[in-house]
């Protein structure tokens, strides 16, 4: 009974997912898959616990109210706080209780606008339902969150002569109100978290109080300030007309200019760490210091505790996949085009001679208190050393006995030349690649790159190559050697980009036999 | 002599054993044939140079391709393997700054477990020992089942051909394997993306490959044990499906999907006929003892019906009778009064 009760409903389903299906292939023929919404539009969608709506999404265009409303101002719809500080938050508050009555308040607050703009004749938004409640496909916004880097802090430092507590506060526990206490400032993000939590506002609140209130005070009082529209922050070409200081001065909040990293028990030599010359390089103190202006060690334990999340001091610092470790840095910075020619190929962790650039330091037991300055002193690069038909080639013929095409000429001088400048003009690279031999070792991977310890020429390539791959060991035959390093660096560095024209297809480097035997 | 009861069953007992034994052989795994080999396309150090597509068509006797190296605008489409030309290469990803752009090499796969071979009903098809799948034209009918079959688009048909069309597909350079030379794309490849090896060795320089730049690979090896594998393995630097590969395959063999379920087909062809004629058989004779029973309660019927008929006459001749003598009993109680009258 039940069997033959259930084949109809099953009939009816499958005719009805292949009739949607046919209906969502035709429409799709016709519109794009996803959309892309202007920054400043904001989505008005229920809260999930309402299920699914009745009618799709509103894509709501705040710029285009801004300028309708700007005789009004923001807070014809949004509150003025006691302070008489303009906030992000609704005049009214949203009515969350049920689907019903959230539907209402917005139906109240926009329609009830626009309606009452049309009556005085006056340019008004729809009142129909299909003209906010667009059905389409779905869309993706060109919204993206603004980075308050050091040019952009400094910036607002200088305009605020120097007035810290106009941004930086904490709470104090004992006075319950917001205090300003000299050189404990932190970044927002270490107190505002992802969501409000009673009077300790989510970060995105806090910005919109802090920061957008601020600019359309400034803005009102006819004063210089930042941007007030959406897209001024949240656009990335608008971000890109913001000025950017190319030289910013240090910020002052006692913290040391170099330092140790160590702990009582290591054992290898300590790090003398460049905090000042780190400040410089790094986008902003939360690069590394991800949650509180603390040292590693506070929370990434040698055992890692919870309240490092787990993560050990030696990983905290050597994750070659974590950008806010030292090690995972300074190997994104290798992957820049400029380095990535040879870093690219390299594996993970990268060389053998890495671990005493960083390790330079005494033995942790009877180490000075301070670092002594020539431990940062800069490192110039080796000089090249005289070019030599043996021992340092100016062109090596590149030939692996094909048939096809002739031999190539490599300019061995003019590359090692410009990679040479190229890591000279880098505190990092130049650091890194102390002697010749470690540089050499971006193309003669496997020879000895001990500084000191190196034979005054590699190995060339033909000496581990051979004539035939050795797949158990992985080893690629010298024709596929060649290719792969001239190729893989090419490829990597994206010459184009550099303004460098990139050999192209065969003839780029090789000439065609078959045509010089034509000639 | 006609053996003895004790000889049978010792018999018996020994045949039992050794179908036993026999069993036991089948229940072992069979990883395929062992030492053989297989190719290693690594697609991230592929350049798109098509020198693998010259070679083939070289080696294989087929006119080369018009477009010359270098010619980017054969990537604009993406083509598949044809009569004209065994492998080609795409590209699935343009050059974007220092990101160079993305290109897989696609061929007949040559699975360790072919469909091409499960469908073929000629057995045009054999998985040989050194890992080729080879084909033969001879036996060949034209069905082309197999070029439905491959789960990777890698075989072709002759439709040009009208008098001995074939199928055709990469031969893994079977002839090139057996004189100890590498498959000609293999020894053209410029950069050594296409590595010729012993599968086994294969699988563990891929996996070498994967964990000196986990941020170059994606972690899978396609082919290792897709569909229970192929003697082509592939190596990516994006998700399978952005590079054309179908994602998350099972292990199970392709041609188990179908094989347990048509290796049926013998037992019901020999069984069906006498199963239903039994039916035929049985319902036909249903029927007749159905009749019978059917006839013999109609008689019963028809007999009780004589019976009580006869029955009925019966009593209605009695009650007629004593009607009758009470008529005659009340005329002569009557009788005598009129008697007396005529006698007065």
């Amino acid at each position: 009974m039940s069997f033959t009760k259930c084949i109809p409903k099953q009939l009816t389903s499958c005719s009805l997912a292949c009739l949607l299906a046919l209906v969502s292939a035709c429409g799709s023929e016709q519109q794009p898959a996803v959309r892309t919404t202007e920054a400043d539009q904001i989505t008005i969608d229920g809260p999930a616990v309402f299920g699914p709506a009745q009618r799709p999404q509103v894509d709501f265009p705040h710029a285009k109210h801004v300028k309708q409303l700007k005789e009004q101002g923001c807070k014809e719809c949004h509150l003025i706080d006691e302070k008489g500080k303009q906030t992000p938050k609704l005049k009214h508050p949203v009515d969350f209780s049920a689907p019903q009555a959230y539907g209402n308040y917005f139906h109240g607050l926009c329609i009830g606008c626009h309606q009452e703009r049309l009556d005085k004749n006056e340019k008004a938004g729809p009142v129909d339902c299909g003209a906010c409640h667009r059905r389409g496909p779905p869309t993706t916004s060109l919204r993206s969150e603004i980075h308050f880097d050091n040019s952009l802090h400094y910036r607002h430092l200088k305009e605020l002569d120097k007035k810290c507590e106009k941004c930086h506060h904490t709470y104090d526990e004992k006075l319950k109100k917001l205090v300003y206490k000299k050189e404990t400032e932190s970044a927002c993000s270490d107190c505002h978290k992802d969501v409000d939590q009673g009077k300790n506002l989510s970060w995105k609140n806090a910005a919109h109080t802090d920061c957008a209130g601020c600019h359309v005070q400034r803005q009102d009082n006819k004063q210089k300030g930042g941007p007030v529209a959406c897209v001024g922050c949240h656009d990335e070409r608008e971000r890109a007309k913001i000025k950017k200081l190319d030289k910013v001065p240090r910020l002052e909040r006692k913290q040391p200019n170099q330092a140790w990293i160590h702990t009582k028990t290591a054992t290898l030599n300590i790090v003398p760490f460049d905090h000042a010359a780190h400040e410089t390089k790094a986008r902003f103190c939360t690069a590394c210091h991800h949650d509180g202006m603390k040292r590693c060690g506070e929370c990434h334990t040698l055992q890692g505790e919870r309240k490092g999340a787990g993560v050990t001091l030696e990983q905290a610092q050597h994750a070659s996949g974590s950008s806010l470790a030292c090690v995972g840095c300074h190997r994104q910075e290798s992957l820049k085009p400029e380095c990535s020619g040879c870093h690219e190929q390299m594996p993970v962790p990268p060389g053998r001679h890495g671990c005493v650039v960083c390790h330079a330091g005494p033995l942790a037991k009877g180490a000075p208190k301070q670092p002594s300055p020539e431990l940062f002193a800069e490192v110039k690069p080796q000089a090249l050393p005289e070019t030599n038909k043996d021992s340092f080639p100016d062109k090596i013929k590149l030939d692996t006995g094909g048939k096809k095409y002739k031999p190539t000429e490599f300019p061995h001088l003019k590359i090692v030349k410009k990679l040479y400048a190229l890591a000279g003009k880098s505190k990092l690279a130049a650091r890194f690649h102390g002697g010749t031999e470690v540089f050499c070792a971006g193309c003669h991977h496997h020879s000895p790159s001990t500084p000191g310890a190196s034979p005054k020429r590699p190995p060339s390539c033909a000496s581990c190559h051979g004539a035939k791959s050795k797949p158990g060991q992985d080893l690629p035959d010298l024709k596929s050697a060649y290719h792969r390093q001239c190729i893989g660096c090419h490829q990597a560095m994206g010459l184009e980009t550099m303004g460098v024209k990139k050999p192209f297809g065969c003839t780029g480097c090789h000439k065609e036999e078959d045509k010089e035997v034509a000639k | 002599m006609s053996p003895s009861r004790r000889d049978f069953i010792k018999g018996v007992a020994a045949g039992g054993l050794a179908a036993g034994v026999a069993r036991a052989g089948a229940n072992k795994r069979f990883d395929g044939y062992p030492g053989r080999y297989g190719l290693l396309h690594d697609s991230t150090l592929c350049v798109g140079c098509r020198s693998c597509e010259f070679a083939c068509n070289e080696v294989n006797d087929l006119p080369p391709p018009t477009a010359p190296i270098g010619d980017q605008k054969i990537f604009d489409k993406p083509r598949g393997p044809t009569d004209k030309r065994y492998t080609v290469v795409n590209r699935y990803r343009e050059a974007q700054g220092n990101k160079p752009a993305v290109y897989r090499k696609h061929q007949c796969m040559h699975c360790n477990e072919p469909c091409c071979a499960s469908v073929c009903f000629v057995n045009a098809f054999t998985k040989t020992p050194e890992g080729p799948v080879l084909y033969d034209p001879n036996v060949c009918v034209g069905c082309r089942y197999c070029v439905f079959a491959c789960p990777y688009y890698a075989l072709a048909y002759e439709y040009d051909d009208p008098a001995t069309p074939r199928v055709v597909r990469c031969t893994m350079c079977y002839p090139l394997i057996k004189k100890g030379r590498n498959p000609a794309c293999a020894d053209a490849c410029p950069t050594g993306a296409v590595l010729f090896g012993k599968r086994k060795e294969l699988i563990k320089v891929a996996r070498e490959r994967i964990r000196k730049h986990p941020e170059r690979y994606v972690d899978y090896v396609f082919g290792e044990h897709d569909y229970a594998g192929t003697s082509w393995l592939t190596l990516v630097g994006l998700p399978l499906e952005q590079v054309g590969l179908p994602a998350e395959l099972p292990y199970e063999p392709l041609p188990n999907l179908t094989t347990h379920f048509l290796s049926l087909a013998p037992i019901v062809a020999a069984i069906f006929p006498g199963l239903l004629a039994g039916f035929y058989a049985f319902s036909k004779r249903r029927e007749a003892v159905s009749e019978q029973k059917h006839r013999t309660q109609l008689d019963g019927e028809r007999a009780r019906a004589l019976a009580e008929l006869e029955q009925k006459l019966l009593e209605a001749a009695r009650l007629a009778e004593r009607d009758k003598q009470r008529a005659v009993a009340r005329a002569q109680r009557l009788a005598p009064p009129a008697e007396k009258k005529e006698d007065s």
